[in-house]
């Protein structure tokens, strides 16, 4: 079998050669991080000095003796039901909206949707609209109209600040996946609906339904992997938003949790064991969807 | 009885509206006899710690009045009339800050303003041997260091820090006046004192008429140009070259190196502030200025200079030349009324230019217009006492009746804002400077017409008035960028000097690609070799009052160069970095630097617990060193008997209040908590805040004024659950839940409009308020905070271990900590960006050298004196985090504060005890 392997590569080395650039590049910036990180999983590790083997002292702890780490795994949870299929739906409704437009109206609009995500911090705007001072924009109309005695603390207030996100992630989820399904509407071949309206289909969600998306499933694909991973990654945002850590860890996500083991506590081998679990967790999420989506149309 | 009654009103009214016709009516003529009477020191008539002594080389005797005393004249005056004073000292050098006078006439302070007169030094630039910049050894040019001279300065009395500069004019009766110079800050030499009028200036058609009789037609075709940034004398240390690096066309220029090449800008703006250049002509004849600049600070305003050749100005229309508002580099010729160049007609050989900053004609608008903005926020102010921030729009609060004198200021200032409004357009033309006059003048008619529409509409009222505020301040500055003048005869040809696009593509791509060579993070010159590498956080530097920035690095650097290499034969490479983040992975590295500077307490202990830093106390000569400080700006990087930095900014809250609110309410600044707490009711019943903000510090004081702690003796666990702790933790989060502070609020700006007149905040907000509310000049003070105790904030440079350099980086250490050092550097700061880069440094000599006046330097004084300090463990930011979480439990939901903060506790203690032994600290 190894022997098979080997000569394989010898007998097309060429391909192998060409092939070289960006495998060593996936290898050293992909692979091995990965291979590493669960390595250091197994240890305890400050940064500054060299790691000790600890077994899996990390696992049980994260799973036994964490409750941040309970708090930070229901709201990435929550976040990525929440967010993810309703950024995913609402991008596949707008770009199946804006198909229908005039080509010229349909590139503004695309712009338009996808500016948040393309912007990058503009989700700041966001701190001056929930501000928790009694002048910021919501407050004090909300205080004008005599809605509300006193201001509410919509960015530290545990009660409210995990929906302050949810609004601001559902407004920027129209990132690149958005752009994917647009381009995958465009190629869809107008061969088949012909044949499919001949053949007695008798509504749009019909011809959606059976002609539509199965010819986009590899866009469906990169958007849905795009949008998961993006709904997993949720962390920066909120912080950025809701105070580090946020109130109570209200706001709180795995990302997050690695990100204060890491860079707070300089626990990178705590850190990496969450790295790892929120990397199982991807992987089974995104076999989940594969299926799901593969299934369309069937 | 009646009768009388109605006629003592009918006096009141009368005295009322002619009060206020006089405040608003145009200045009528005045008698201003000319004359010119000298008064030196021979005819001194009376003085008291006073030395008369030759200062100068030119024989003439100076009397030099310390600090404190006086000196008096007599003289006659010939005819009743208004008359200006001017002053001609010699600056002798003395603890470095402006001369500072007070002028009384008669015994009585003859105009406002007169109290406190400042007399500026006069500061020079140093120029290298080539007439230009000195330059590193990668080939940028340094900004020049500036070296105090001594000289003879004639000087008008006059108001400079407010905005009408032109000399005082103080009415004499005919007969005989003593006149008396106490000196309030520093030793000042004077010369003479003159008491005068000049004879108005001619206007350009008669003196050319005049010129032409004598020399005949403009001709010739000389031409020479200047550079602008090379200057003969400014009047403030502070106006300095700069460089514009956005397109070819400025001069000299070059896309890879950096050369001054402009002055003024941002630094020359305000009225009374100068430059003096030298240039020279080839041969007599008439001449014509041309200056190129840029005035691309304030949109659409032209600013004005008043331009001065040889120390007169030659007719008056130079007393202000106008320079329109232009985004790009610009050359501009001076002209006459009819747009032809302006001749004025010079000997051969040298002379001196001086373009002084006035707002010439304007300052008679703009100084009312000011006082109607405070009369307005005064009102405001007493609407809000009556209504609060956010009124019932549907109730009517009777206002005539609540505040009587309400509609007469408002019809006075929408009387008063028209009639200004006026005047600007005369000068500037119709445009959207004055709508805003107009906008405030019609809402407050239509306030007088019907009062119960001010509820509704006082958001809008409170930024109209903040926007004509911003207005006022924008008209006041006056900022000039000049890049080099042109003085030529009527012949000569001006090139032009505006790039085209495609120069300025070929320049911006030639610049793009130079970026990649040269490493713009490395300040000043940069070695090779066995050499020191100090790295400074920037972004912490911003945080605790050292403020941010290239020009801070820069001069360190240059300090650095000019003292320690030279002393200790140590190079020193310096760098910028972005984070203390960013330190920690280059230590991680391996790449990282022997020195660290300005890093805040958390992020030094960090490193130091995990054994990257160096402890300081291995320096030699410790036991001096740490004299320097207060011993509690030391607790928070020490760690059992290691000390893992020496502190470079110390900051701490202080008690700021508006001196003008609380005289009116009759309150005095509380000194203790029970104080405190009766002002933040009084307050609170006139709809007034006080702004506490929700920080930590705040909690920290009150567990040292309950003689509590953090942690215990042993950092073993933590102590916020004994009884004093929680007795701290529910004064904290009484004020919110008792006093309903408001948590979250911006305290610069409610203590701008008065809302908030009293607040508890760090002391970083000194540079703020002062730079940034020029309004409130005078009406504001600082104060201790009640009970005194406090912990504080500080940054510290650190050494790191195992470079092998340690030896050289503590003696740099010694160094830059050191009195003298830091006093330096401070100062320069100071000379360099102004009062707004005033330095927090940790060392107490040095600090008290600063430019604190003295009251302000007691009151800060009186406030070290309390600072203490928590020590700094491995689990403080999880301490810190649930403090927060346990604070905004009890304020959001109002539960039990000793609850909380025990369940706290727990999760506190079981954090600390895992840190503890993962570090085996017990």
């Amino acid at each position: 079998m190894q022997n098979n392997f080997i000569k394989n590569i010898i007998k097309r080395k060429n391909v192998y050669l060409l092939l070289s650039p960006w495998l060593i590049i996936f290898i050293v910036f992909t692979i091995l991080p990965i291979i590493s990180a669960v390595f250091l999983s197994f240890t305890s590790y400050n940064i500054l000095q060299p790691p000790k083997f600890n077994g899996f002292e990390n696992y049980l702890r994260l799973f036994l003796d964490d409750d941040v780490f309970i708090i930070a795994l229901k709201n990435t949870a929550i976040f990525a039901v929440i967010t993810g299929p309703i950024g995913y739906i609402m991008s596949f409704i707008i770009a199946w909206m804006i198909n229908d437009m005039s080509p010229r109206a349909r590139s503004i609009l695309t712009l338009l949707f996808y500016s948040p995500s393309l912007a990058g911090n503009v989700y700041f705007i966001w701190m001056f609209i929930f501000s928790g001072d009694s002048y910021g924009l919501i407050n004090s109309n909300l205080l004008k109209l005599g809605i509300i005695k006193e201001p509410i603390y919509w960015l530290t207030d545990p009660k409210y600040n995990f929906w302050v996100c949810i609004v601001v992630l559902i407004w920027m989820s129209m990132g690149a996946g958005f752009l994917a399904l647009v381009a995958g509407f465009k190629q869809l071949n107008y061969a088949l609906f012909e044949a499919a309206a001949i053949d007695g289909i008798r509504n749009r969600w019909q011809e959606l339904w059976y002609v539509t998306l199965p010819q986009m499933v590899p866009q469906l694909l990169i958007s849905a992997v795009l949008s998961i991973s993006g709904a997993f990654a949720v962390g920066y945002q909120c912080a950025s938003l809701t105070g580090f850590p946020s109130t109570d860890y209200s706001t709180h996500t795995l990302v997050l949790h690695i990100q204060d083991y890491g860079y707070n506590r300089f626990e990178m081998g705590y850190a990496s064991a969450i790295a790892v679990v929120l990397f199982v967790i991807m992987i089974v999420v995104w076999n989940v969807i594969n299926k799901a989506i593969n299934s369309m149309g069937d | 009885m009646l009768k009388r009654i109605c006629c003592f009103v009918f006096v009141f009214v009368i005295l009322i509206t002619s009060f206020s016709i006089n405040t608003f009516a145009a200045t009528e003529e005045k008698n201003l006899p000319i004359c010119k009477i000298n008064l030196d020191t021979t005819n001194i008539n009376g003085s008291e710690k006073t030395e008369l002594k030759i200062c100068d080389n030119d024989d003439k005797i100076s009397a030099v009045i310390s600090e404190g005393g006086y000196t008096t004249w007599q003289f006659t005056v010939s005819e009743s009339g208004y008359y200006s004073l001017a002053l001609e000292y010699f600056t002798i050098k003395g603890n470095g800050m402006d001369y500072e006078v007070a002028l009384t006439i008669d015994d009585d302070f003859p105009c406002d303003g007169a109290e406190r007169v400042t007399f500026p030094r006069v500061w020079e630039m140093q120029t290298a041997d080539n007439g230009r910049f000195e330059t590193d050894n990668r080939g940028n040019e340094l900004m020049p260091s500036q070296k105090e001279i001594e000289t003879t300065v004639k000087r008008n009395f006059a108001d400079y820090s407010g905005m009408d500069d032109s000399p005082f004019s103080v009415f004499l009766e005919e007969g005989v006046h003593n006149i008396k110079i106490t000196s309030l800050r520093e030793d000042i030499a004077v010369k003479s004192v003159e008491i005068f009028n000049n004879p108005p200036l001619e206007s350009y058609a008669k003196t050319l008429a005049k010129w032409e009789a004598l020399y005949g037609k403009p001709k010739g075709d000389n031409i020479k140009t200047f550079e602008a940034e090379i200057i003969k004398q400014a009047s403030s240390s502070a106006i300095l070259p700069g460089y514009d690096r956005t397109s070819p066309a400025t001069s000299p220029n070059s896309a890879k190196y950096i050369k001054l090449n402009t002055i003024g800008g941002e630094n020359w703006k305000n009225s009374g502030e100068y430059i003096i250049w030298d240039f020279s002509i080839p041969e007599d004849g008439y001449y014509i200025f041309t200056f190129k600049y840029r005035q691309d600070l304030i949109r659409g305003l032209s600013v004005t200079r008043k331009l001065t050749i040889d120390d007169s100005i030659p007719f008056c229309e130079f007393k202000s030349l106008k320079f329109p508002y232009t985004n790009d580099f610009k050359q501009i010729t001076i002209t006459d009324n009819e747009g032809k160049p302006a001749y004025v007609y010079l000997k051969a050989g040298k002379h001196t230019l001086k373009l002084e900053a006035t707002l010439g004609e304007m300052s008679k608008t703009l100084k009312p217009v000011e006082e109607i903005i405070l009369k307005l926020n005064n009102m405001y102010r007493r609407i809000i006492m009556v209504t609060g921030v956010n009124p019932d729009t549907y109730r009517d609060y009777y206002f005539s009746k609540e505040i009587p004198m309400l509609f007469d200021v408002f019809k006075e200032c929408s009387d008063g804002l028209k009639l200004y409004a006026d005047n600007l357009e005369k000068m500037y033309g119709k445009g959207n400077e004055t709508s805003l006059f107009y906008e405030l003048a019609a809402q407050l008619d239509s306030f007088c017409k019907d009062d119960r529409t001010i509820s509704a509409r006082l958001d809008r009222f409170k930024s109209n008035i903040s926007a004509l505020a911003e207005l006022v301040f924008n008209l006041k500055n006056q900022p000039l960028e000049l890049d080099y003048f042109t003085v030529h005869q009527k012949d000569a040809t001006i090139e032009k000097t505006n790039s085209t696009f495609l120069q300025r593509l070929l320049f911006r791509i030639k610049y793009f690609i130079y970026s990649f060579t040269s490493d713009y993070s490395q300040l000043g010159n940069v070695y090779d070799g066995e050499v020191l590498n100090v790295w400074v956080s920037v972004s912490d530097m911003g945080t605790t009052g050292a403020a941010a920035g290239r020009e801070q690095a820069q001069l360190i650097k240059r300090m650095i160069d000019d003292y320690f290499t030279p002393q200790k034969n140590i190079s020193v490479n310096l760098s910028l970095a972005n984070t203390s983040e960013a330190l920690m992975q280059s230590v991680i590295s391996g790449n990282g630097p022997d020195v660290a500077m300005y890093l805040p307490k958390v992020s030094v202990m960090n490193l130091g617990v995990r054994g990257a830093l160096a402890s300081v106390t291995e320096m030699s000569n410790y036991n001096e060193v740490k004299e320097r400080f207060l011993p509690a700006s030391l607790i928070g990087f020490t760690s059992r008997d290691e000390v893992f930095a020496l502190p470079d900014t110390l900051t701490y809250n202080m008690m700021f209040y508006r001196t003008d609110i609380f005289s009116e309410e009759g309150l005095t600044p509380p000194k203790t908590w029970d104080e405190f707490n009766n002002v933040m009711s009084i307050l609170s019943k006139k709809n007034m805040q006080t702004g506490i903000p929700e920080s930590q510090q705040i909690f920290e004081m009150f567990l040292l004024q309950n003689g509590s702690n953090i942690y215990n003796e042993k950092n073993t666990e933590v102590t916020l659950n004994t009884p004093k702790a929680l007795e701290a933790f529910r004064q904290w989060t009484d004020l919110y839940v008792q006093y309903s502070l408001p948590v979250s609020f911006d305290f610069f700006n409610r203590f701008r409009t008065g809302e908030m007149p009293i607040g508890i905040v760090s002391l970083t907000m000194y540079n703020q308020l002062c730079i940034g509310a020029p309004e409130l000049n005078g009406l504001w003070e600082m104060a201790p905070i009640p009970g005194g105790s406090q912990t504080c904030t500080t940054t510290g440079s650190v050494v790191i271990k195992g470079s092998g350099k340690e030896k050289s980086a503590f003696e740099f250490l010694d160094w830059w900590s050191s009195t003298e050092t830091q006093k330096r550097y401070g100062n320069q700061l100071e000379v360099l960006l102004g009062t707004s880069s005033r330095y927090n440094t940790a060392n107490i000599e040095a600090f008290s050298m600063l430019a604190w006046t003295k009251e302000e330097l007691s009151v800060l004084r009186s406030q070290q004196e309390y600072l203490s300090d928590f020590s700094i463990t491995p689990a403080s930011y999880y301490v810190s985090r649930n403090i927060t979480n346990a604070f905004r439990r009890v304020v959001y939901y109002y539960e039990n504060s000793s609850e909380v903060m025990n369940r706290y506790s727990e999760d506190m203690n079981k954090e600390l005890a895992r840190k503890n032994k993962e570090f085996n600290l017990n």
